[in-house]
């Protein structure tokens, strides 16, 4: 099964109307991660929670696309009952477990709602924690009994233990120590091979994008910029704001900055706020659009189409 | 059940800090303790030696009769003591009932969301309006004089103001990640509002419903005093009061003093317990 989310755009507030995501489209498969990159603002945590269901788009539309790999409602290995389409980890692993529930309860939960048997149903957690390389001994505690990374680790397996085809990771490793950070990361690689799930990950940390994203959307004031396979955004970015994103973790070319990134100019028909843009182009008169710049590579820029100019400007 | 697990969680919590020491909250569990106790105790030992006409009438307190006798020869010790069961009972039963009821009805006002919390919100606003003895005076008056009617209109009475404190709690609760979380995990609003939202937002109704427990026994005593609650001969705190009102401006100042003592060391001690509560859980 395919998450594909069309043309999602979210306005809040009636008066004020202010578009935190305009005309986004992006699809996520069984078995890849897709990595939403951007600041702060940018409205890829609203993406998430249109993704999951949680909030309703303003237009748009979320729809499930059978790929013929089994997933629910049919096929081969997928039994309908026993499965899920979709759950979530959160940024604040403490936070999204219920303070009054032991953990048993917070994990088994998704399976209750399936109808599951309670002794097939505490067979399965106790693997799923096990998995996520817990003791079975935490499943008696309370969330403020364990620490941020064991409860990200129970967080996760709480998203997986129903089997989903996609888990959304909102900043999955964003409050978590850096060492933490490696270990659930490592952590989330093997169950995305072990289980076939499909990532959906929100972040702003390119570091994470490295180790998880087979394909990566970046995300500036509602608009994806650049999407592509993860390998040819990192190395080959075209649009000048996700070279300004990837040179801002340390490795990276010092030649390539977009300064003032946080304060840009809000540009009324939603394009990019060009007074500030390294690579002045004609993008402000007719909006960027997204233009192919490789295999499967788009981004909206017009002068990215000849990376040469758009890197050493 | 989701009740019971939050309640096992206080538990715990409370019986170790107790012990922590508060002078105020010891002395008021004391006097509830003793009060209740006597209240149990001495019905059962002097039979219904609260309702006896054997005694000369308006003795003043004396060793045999501590509280003295009112105008119709009764023990006014017994009586207090007799009454002490109704009242306290009274008022335990309504702060359970109201907090029960309000936390719930405010979860799910709550977690529902616009429609159902708009019609929930203005059904608040029309009970408040009144206030609450004179609320619980036409329901009284309207169903008929008896102490149970009595008791279902103090309930009433009290019900919007745990419903408008669990929900501003559970409107906080319910923008939690953990519920997100829940309804990805497959749980319907109803299951949010039992399961989730009402657990974690009955901390603060909880403590209010000591409060409540002392201003159920002040407005049950008030009907009772104005004739629509315990019926005499029966014995309730505002039901003597009022009978011992006359022999008051006569002079016998004991069948009516008694009771009001008995009602002020009773609602004080649950607002003394209440205040601890609060600080003890905040």
């Amino acid at each position: 099964m395919e998450l594909v989310l069309a043309d999602i755009e979210v306005v809040y507030g009636k008066r004020t109307r202010n578009h935190a995501v305009r005309g986004v489209s992006l699809r996520v498969r069984r078995g890849e991660t897709l990595a939403v990159v951007g600041e702060s603002g940018s409205g890829k945590t609203t993406i998430a929670k249109v993704a999951a269901g949680l909030q309703k788009a303003t237009s748009g539309t979320v729809a499930w696309q059978a790929t013929g790999d089994g997933g629910v409602g049919g096929g081969p290995g997928g039994s309908p009952a026993r499965r899920q389409r979709v759950h979530m980890v959160f940024q604040h692993p403490v936070q999204s477990l219920d303070p009054s529930w032991r953990i048993r309860r917070s994990v088994k939960e998704p399976l209750r709602y399936l109808g599951m048997a309670d002794d097939e149903a505490e067979r399965l957690v106790r693997r799923l924690i096990a998995e996520v390389g817990l003791d079975a001994q935490i499943l008696d505690r309370y969330p403020r009994e364990v620490s941020g990374g064991q409860a990200q680790r129970v967080a996760v397996a709480r998203a997986l233990v129903a089997d989903p085809e996609i888990v959304i990771l909102d900043e999955p490793t964003a409050s978590l120590d850096q060492t933490v950070r490696g270990r659930i990361l490592t952590l989330l690689a093997d169950l995305q091979v072990r289980t076939g799930v499909g990532y959906l990950m929100i972040t702003h940390d390119i570091s994470s994008v490295r180790r998880l994203a087979t394909r990566i959307a970046v995300m500036y004031r509602g608009l994806i910029v650049e999407s592509g396979p993860a390998a040819a955004v990192l190395e080959d970015p075209r649009h000048p704001y996700t070279q300004a994103l990837i040179s801002a973790v340390p490795v990276a070319d010092p030649r390539v900055r977009w300064d003032g990134v946080v304060a840009l100019p809000r540009h009324p028909d939603g394009t990019l706020a060009v007074t500030s843009c390294p690579v002045p182009g004609s993008c402000h008169e007719h909006g960027p659009g997204l233009h192919e710049v490789g295999p499967d590579h788009v981004a909206g820029c017009t002068k990215a189409v000849d990376p040469q100019k758009a890197a050493t400007t | 059940m989701a009740v019971v697990d939050a309640g096992a969680a206080l538990r715990g919590n409370l019986v170790s800090r107790l012990r922590v020491g508060n002078p105020a909250a010891v002395v008021a569990f004391a006097v509830l303790g003793t009060i209740l106790t006597l209240g149990i105790v001495v019905p059962f030992v002097a039979g219904s030696g609260d309702v006896a006409q054997e005694y000369d009438g308006l003795l003043p307190p004396s060793f045999d009769h501590p509280f003295g006798t009112d105008r119709f020869g009764r023990d006014v010790f017994l009586r207090c003591m007799a009454a002490a069961r109704i009242d306290i009972a009274l008022g335990l039963a309504v702060a359970v009932a109201v907090l029960l009821v309000g936390s719930l009805i405010g979860a799910v006002s709550a977690t529902f969301g616009r429609g159902v919390d708009a019609v929930v919100m203005r059904a608040t606003d029309v009970l408040l309006a009144f206030p609450g003895v004179v609320l619980a005076l036409v329901i009284t008056a309207s169903l008929g004089k008896n102490p149970w009617y009595a008791a279902i209109a103090v309930v009433i009475a009290f019900i919007p103001l745990l419903v408008r404190l669990a929900r501003s709690k559970a409107l906080e609760v319910r923008s939690a990640d953990y519920i997100a979380a829940a309804r990805l995990s497959g749980a319907s609003t109803w299951q949010i509002a039992t399961r989730h939202v009402l657990p974690n937002s009955f901390k603060y109704p909880f403590v209010q419903s000591t409060l409540v427990a002392s201003w159920a026994i002040l407005d049950f005593a008030a009907l009772s005093f104005l004739g629509v609650g315990v019926q005499p001969p029966d014995a309730e705190w505002g039901a003597m009061i009022a009978e011992g009102v006359g022999d008051n401006l006569l002079g016998s100042w004991w069948p009516s003093f008694f009771p009001g003592l008995m009602i002020l060391l009773t609602a004080a001690s649950f607002q003394v317990i209440g205040d601890w509560l609060d600080r003890r859980l905040r």
